[in-house]
This record gives structure tokens, sequence and C-alpha cells, in this order.
């Protein structure tokens, strides 16, 4: 559905006004203006002949406007801004507005999310991987932890959601793990009235569709797989333990997956690009097309590769800075013409581009009972937060907690002045402050233009670029 | 079968979380614990059982002798004993499953026999139950516990989902070189059979319900015992001779056990990428190489680095028994 504004939007009661601080305005290739605003999460697309008006009204962003003293023909597109947040009364107090939010995520006691490794083995050895596999199934006292976790903490605070999302290693190989904590998960939080949602980061080769049936029977329902490229570049880099190809069986698995209609789930397929590999992710793209084109089920992600702490990061060659987000951009406008949907739509919400690692209600619980906050950096000191006791009990270092929870906007002057605080919070990638000590602004800041472009022309093909709002 | 060894065949098992290992030697048991930090060794009193096999759960064992095999479970310094049961005669190997039925999950044990005669063990309510597969020349049996099934590797490879009433057994394919092979095991990770051939190890893999050569690598000759590990990217290669070696399966690089570890009888590969010597005296740990550290090296020197790293975890991670008491050979309560 197109959004434009346009004249006879509703007027708004407020007669001082000005733009939102929170409020982008980037020139679109075809003489429009594509608006944004980070705290209402709205996005829209104005056309050229309307553009002059916008630009008007939101050039300044220190500029207060009074209705009645504006011309007769800007006072629509004023009450069309006004409407959808681009242009907030005088009096609102936006930084206390947008430290709210942030307050009221991380104040959050009634969520837990748990980020479960039930193994750390894994079937592959992508070559860019960061993990080293050391340890294998969640023992048997770390799972019993998990569970007496959950009772204690909806005991203590009374839970009203549970998340949980299984991670590795590869899940599906233990996968008994995932089913005895899902049956228990599932039985406790019915029991007691808990919002329920599980996925699953796999690496799609053991996911077939009868193992899909048996897990999304035990509600793990989102799925993350990823593909680099077609055959030839994703088996050079996604290869099995002893360098066998996997792309054929995931597919296979895709194919099944895609033909079986009642299975309820999402999958989202993410490709890591580099130079090497770019020019032939479109050609994946339409096989995929081909296999899974208007199945709203299935999305595709697309991520430069990155040098991200693996054995062997000094031989791979990453796309960085602008050209990996023009790159990036430009797949997801090829994946939408090729009738597949974008899963990038969820970063321009407020809060959609803080990381779980913020949140202090989210742990990762690794196969030994060790608590981490990112599932990057495994083995850095800072990221060992504590520990999961048998009976449930968290021992935790607070300075350490501390150094992801609250290493954000509420230190950090800069962000409390950025217009895309409300998105991020300052919080898109606690590793980067604790490990580099620099503010993590996310890409799609930092290449704002190019992304709300983009994002305006997958919403104008009917691509849901916040969820649905606009 | 388990991912330990002794040369006196099954009178070893080390449980499924890799942190525990019993073994039986003349008259006595010992139970050694080996998870990182937590390193010691007690005598478990007089009794020698025909074979060990791990439990489905942590900390879990199956003993068995005679006609009789009864399930064990390590809880602190106690190793209690559970049900026990009537078994055939002259189990070779045993392994354990859990599977779930009506909320339940109840362990499930498969033995095979001289005869090839494999025995799919089960309870009905209060009653044990047996039902027998026939897998011709069957010598292993091997738990696959991502679908809670057991492989039974003998001329074929033999896949058994084990509802208790009733087994469904399913042939994924014979076992090529059966013949010839000298030493086969399971890998659950990669669900892989490995088999040793005259030198060489081949690995075959369950793909869609038939076997899959997915690995042939040369190795040195006289290979009778194979180990996975519990991640699946290290086998420990055992001959008669001696001169048992470790094999890095993603890199495919066959290296010489540290000292401590060749010499030892009974080891394990332990939790957290650790492979362990046990006896009477204690616990030798060697953290074996991470993967940054077996990948980024060059060709040229990594076999020294591997060497270098390993001798010298090995000294360093010795740990015995921290409250030695006059004499190590301490009773376990329950199991005198
Ligand atoms: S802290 Fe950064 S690297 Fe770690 S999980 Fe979050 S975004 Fe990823
Ligand atoms: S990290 Fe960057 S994008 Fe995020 S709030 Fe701070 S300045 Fe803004």
């Amino acid at each position: 559905m197109v959004t434009q504004i346009m004249a006879g939007a509703q007027a708004a009661a407020a007669q001082e006004v000005r733009p939102s601080r929170f409020t982008y305005a980037v020139p679109h290739d075809d003489g429009g203006l594509v608006v944004y605003n980070s705290m209402r999460g709205a996005i829209t697309y104005v056309p050229q002949s309307h553009a002059d008006a916008a630009r008007e009204l939101l050039g300044n962003r220190t500029a207060v406007h009074r209705r009645p003293d504006l011309p007769q023909e800007l006072r629509p597109m004023l009450d069309g801004l006004l409407t959808r947040g681009f242009i907030v009364p005088d009096s609102d107090d936006e930084l206390q507005d947008a430290a709210d939010l942030r307050e009221q995520r991380v104040a959050r006691t009634d969520r837990l999310e748990l980020i479960l490794m039930p193994t750390e083995s894994c079937n592959f050895r992508c070559t860019y991987c960061y993990e080293d596999f050391g340890l294998d199934r969640m023992l048997t006292g770390v799972q019993r932890g998990v569970t007496e976790l959950v009772r204690r903490r909806h005991e203590e605070s009374g839970l009203t959601s549970l998340s949980v999302s299984w991670f590795g290693g590869e899940p599906l190989v233990a996968l008994d793990v995932v089913e005895n904590l899902s049956e228990f998960f599932i039985d406790y939080c019915a029991a007691n009235d808990i919002t329920y949602t599980a996925g699953m980061t796999t690496n799609g080769y053991l996911l077939t569709p009868e193992t899909a049936r048996r897990v999304t029977d035990l509600e793990v329902r989102s799925f993350q797989v990823t593909l680099d490229g077609p055959r030839h570049t994703h088996d050079d880099t996604r290869s099995l333990m002893g360098g066998q190809g996997s792309f054929d069986t995931i597919m296979t698995n895709l194919r099944g997956l895609a033909a079986d209609t009642d299975l309820d789930l999402d999958v989202m397929l993410r490709t890591n690009f580099t130079p090497e590999n770019v020019g032939s992710v479109p050609s994946l793209v339409e096989e995929i097309g081909d296999i899974a084109a208007r199945d709203d089920r299935f999305t595709v992600i697309f991520r430069p590769v990155g040098r991200w702490g693996g054995p062997d990061d000094d031989a791979i060659s990453a796309c960085t800075g602008k050209d990996a987000e023009l790159l990036k951009l430009d797949l997801n406008l090829h994946a939408s013409d090729a009738g597949m949907g974008v899963g990038d739509t969820k970063m321009l919400r407020p809060g959609g581009t803080v990381c779980y690692a913020a949140n202090p209600w989210s742990l990762v619980v690794r196969p030994n009972g060790l608590l981490n906050k990112c599932t990057v950096a495994l083995r850095m000191a800072e990221n060992m937060v504590g520990r999961l006791e048998p009976d449930g009990t968290l021992q935790l270092d607070d300075e350490r907690m501390k150094l992801w929870t609250a290493n954000d906007e509420t230190q950090d002057s800069g962000c409390r002045s950025c217009a895309f605080r409300p998105s991020c919070q300052g919080a898109h990638c606690p590793l980067i402050r604790v490990q580099d000590g620099v503010r993590p602004c996310p890409s799609v800041k930092t290449w704002i233009g190019p992304n709300l472009q983009t994002f305006a022309d997958l919403q104008r093909q009917g691509v849901a670029v916040v969820g649905g709002a606009t | 079968m388990s991912s330990s060894a002794s040369s006196d065949g099954p009178r070893v098992a080390t449980d499924v979380d890799g942190c525990v290992t019993l073994w039986a030697d003349h008259e006595d048991w010992w139970v050694a614990e080996h998870a990182r930090g937590q390193e010691r060794v007690r005598a478990a009193g007089h009794r020698a059982p025909d074979g060990l096999a791990a439990g489905s759960v942590g900390g879990g064992f199956i003993a068995w002798s005679g006609t009789t095999a009864e399930a064990l479970t390590l809880d602190g310094d106690v190793l209690h004993a559970g049900v026990s049961r009537t078994v055939p005669p002259a189990l070779q190997a045993v392994a354990a499953v859990g599977v779930r039925g009506r909320g339940v999950l109840r362990e499930i044990w498969c033995g095979v026999d001289a005869a090839g005669g494999v025995h799919v063990l089960g309870w009905d309510g209060e009653s044990p139950t047996t039902t027998e597969v026939r897998v011709p020349g069957a010598c292993g049996v091997f738990v696959n516990r991502r679908l809670r099934c057991f492989t039974v590797l003998g001329e074929t490879v033999t896949v058994i989902a084990p509802d208790a009433a009733e087994p469904a057994p399913w042939v994924a394919g014979a076992l090529p070189g059966n013949s010839t092979a000298r030493a086969v095991a399971f890998d659950e990770v990669l669900e892989v059979v490995w088999r040793a051939e005259e030198h060489v190890l081949v690995a075959e893999g369950l793909r869609a319900g038939r076997l899959v050569e997915i690995y042939r690598i040369p190795v040195a000759a006289g290979v009778t015992e194979l180990i996975v590990s519990g991640g699946g990217e290290w086998l420990l290669l055992g001959r008669d001779h001696g001169d048992d070696t470790l094999l890095n399966v993603a890199a495919r690089r066959e290296m010489a056990l540290p000292d401590d570890v060749a010499t030892a009888t009974v080891r394990a590969f332990g939790y957290d990428a650790r492979l362990c010597a046990l006896s009477e005296h204690g616990v030798v740990a060697v953290d074996l190489p991470a993967r940054a550290e077996l990948r980024d090296v060059t060709v040229g020197t990594s076999t020294a680095a591997w060497d270098g790293r390993m001798t010298k975890t090995s000294s360093v991670a010795l740990r015995r028994d921290p409250t030695p008491r006059p004499s190590s050979r301490r009773t376990v309560a329950g199991r005198a």
C-alpha cells in the first residue's frame, strides 16, 4: 500500500508546532521526499508535487510554526505531518519521551528472553564462523537449571512473556534437548498464563519437513537459515565438517517446507555476501523465488560478511562501509522484484535496532551453564557475565552485566541528541562499546538516506516496512 | 559402546555429559569425575561387572553381569542403584536412549549379544519388555539422541527406533567392507558411521535413509579401535601394538598422543573438548586444540604447534583428588 501525504488530512488541534527531533526528510532520486520518524516508526513517501511543501515545514528543525501564520496551501501538509508525528506540538518533551522508551525497555521484570545453546557442536565448518565448538550438548544439570530459572522468575516476578531462541552450534544436532525443554516451556507457560514464543537459528541441513513438523508442534515457529549465494559460492564457505557441500540438502529441505503449506512457520533466509559472491547472489534470489515467491512465510535478508573474530578472519575479504550498505539495499530490491518478502523491515521501529544483549532480561545460556550476553564474542571475559546453577539461581556479575545493559544512550550525550535514538537507544551493539569504546551506530543510521529511499520503494511495492505502521 | 576405551572391552563407560567415567578393573569399580575444575577419582566398591554403558542422562550408567542389568546414577558422592532387570545372556554392548511417550521420558536400552542378536529392552508400565531384532554380524550399538534411536553396526547399518512395544528397524545399507573393517564407530553429530580399514578411515553418512561416503582419510595402519569425541571433531585411533593416535576430522590430521594419555589404559573424551587419561591415581586432562589453533598455523608447522600445546597442557592439567584419603580407594556409599 502506497502511503503519500495528500491534501485533506485531518487538521490537528495544536497551534504551535515544530519538526520532531526524530524526523528525517531525505530526497528521493525521483524528486520526491522520504520522511521518517524514529519515535513513531513511521515512514512516508511524499511525491515530487508535494515535496516542496514538506521541505518548507521540515527543513529547519528548530523552526516553530504557528498554524494560523502559515500560508493556506501549507496547512493540509502540516496537518498530515502532524497526524503522523513528523511534526509535533512545540510543548512535547521528546527527550523525556525517548528516555522513557529506554527505561520501559530495561525496567521490564515480567519478561524473560533466553538464547539457549543446546550444543555448541556443529555439523558445518563455515570459513567465517567465530565459534570453536568446544562445548557439546547442554549438560543435564544445566537443562534442569533452565527449567528452574523459568519457574523462579515466574514465582518471583510474575512472568508475562517468555521467549526462547535456539542457537548454537547447530541446535538441531541436539534436537532432543530442544524437545525436552520445549515441552516444559509449553506446559509451564500454558498453566501460568505466560505468552510463549520460540525461534531457531539453524544452518538448515537437518531442517527436513518432518523435523520442522516436530519443532513447530513444540511452538518453535521462526527460523533463520543461511545461504551464501548459489551452490558454488555457498558450498565454498558453508561446507560440512569434512568439506562436503551443503547447498543441495538445504534447498531440498526448503522446497519441502514451502510445499507443505500446512506448516505454520516463518523462515528468514539470510545471505552473507562478500566481494566474491555478491555478483551471484541475485541468481540465488531467483532460485529461492522459484520456491517461495509470494509465500509470506519466507523472507530474505542480506548481510555483508564481517571479520567476526574467527580463525580465518585475515583471509576473509569483507564488504565494508557504504559499498556494503548499497549492495545490501540493492539486493533487497532485487528480492522484492523476485516476489520475496524482505526481512529487514523492523529496524525503523522504536527499539528496532537495539541488540538483545542490551536487555537485562535477555541471557545467553551456554551448554555448560555459563551465561553470556552477546552471541558473538563467546570467550571474551567481559561477556561471561555469570553462571546458571542447577536450582535455577543466577550467579551474575553485576558490573559485567552493566557493561551490556547500561552502556547506552544514558552514558552518551551524542546518542541523546541523535535523531535515530528511539530505534537504537545507543544500544545497537554493546559489544562495540565494550570492545572498542566507540558509539555503535547501526549501518541503517549511518547510511540513512539510501536506506529510507529503499524502504520507501519497498513500501510502495507493498512490503510492510515497519511491521504495518506507515 | 561408549566414548571411552580400555584394553579389556566394554568395562568402561563415560556418561552422556562427558563428565563422569566409570570403569571396572579386575575386581574394583572406579569413578572418575573429569568436568573442568572438578577432577577426582574414587573407588566405587568391589564388583566386576561384565559390561558398562552410559545411561541416557548425565551421571547415569548401565552395568550388567550375566543375565542381570541395573541402572546406576552418580549423585554427589553416591552411586545409586536404580531399576534392575533380566537381560539376555552374553551381551557385548548396550546403549540407552530417552524416549517420549504420553508425556513421560522413558529410558530404553538396546543390547547386542555375541551371536548377532539385538535386544530392545523397554518397560511396559512396570514390567520389562524385550524385543529381539536380527542384525547379522552385529558388533556395536550406538545411540542417536537427535532421533532418539539406535544405530546397530554389523554386516548392515540398521537403525532401530525403539518404540517399546514395537521397535521399528530399518536397514540403511550394507556396511561395505564389513569383513575387512577392523573397528567401527558412530558419530551422532555428523550422523556418520566410521570404519577403519587397513591404512584408511572411511565415514559414511546416513543421508535420506541411505549410506553415502563422505570421508576417506588415510591413516597409519593397524587401527583396531575407534572412539569419537562428543562434538564429532576428534577420533581416537587405538592400535593393538600401541602407537595410538588422534585424528582431527575437520583438518584430516593425525597426531601422536601426549605421553600421559598414550600410556593410560583408560581414556575418555570429556566435555569441553578434553581428552582424559584416567587411573586410580587421578585424572590427566588434555585440552584439545581449539579450532583457531588448528587453522591459523601454517601446514608446515602445525603438527609441532599441536604437539607443543598438548604436551604443555597435559602437564598443567594434571589434577588428582583434592582431598586424598589414607587410601584413595574410598568405598562409595550404596555400592560397596
Ligand atoms: S552485542 Fe553486538 S555482536 Fe553481540 S549480539 Fe549484540 S549486536 Fe551482535
Ligand atoms: S549509537 Fe549512533 S545511532 Fe545509536 S543512538 Fe547513538 S548516535 Fe544514534
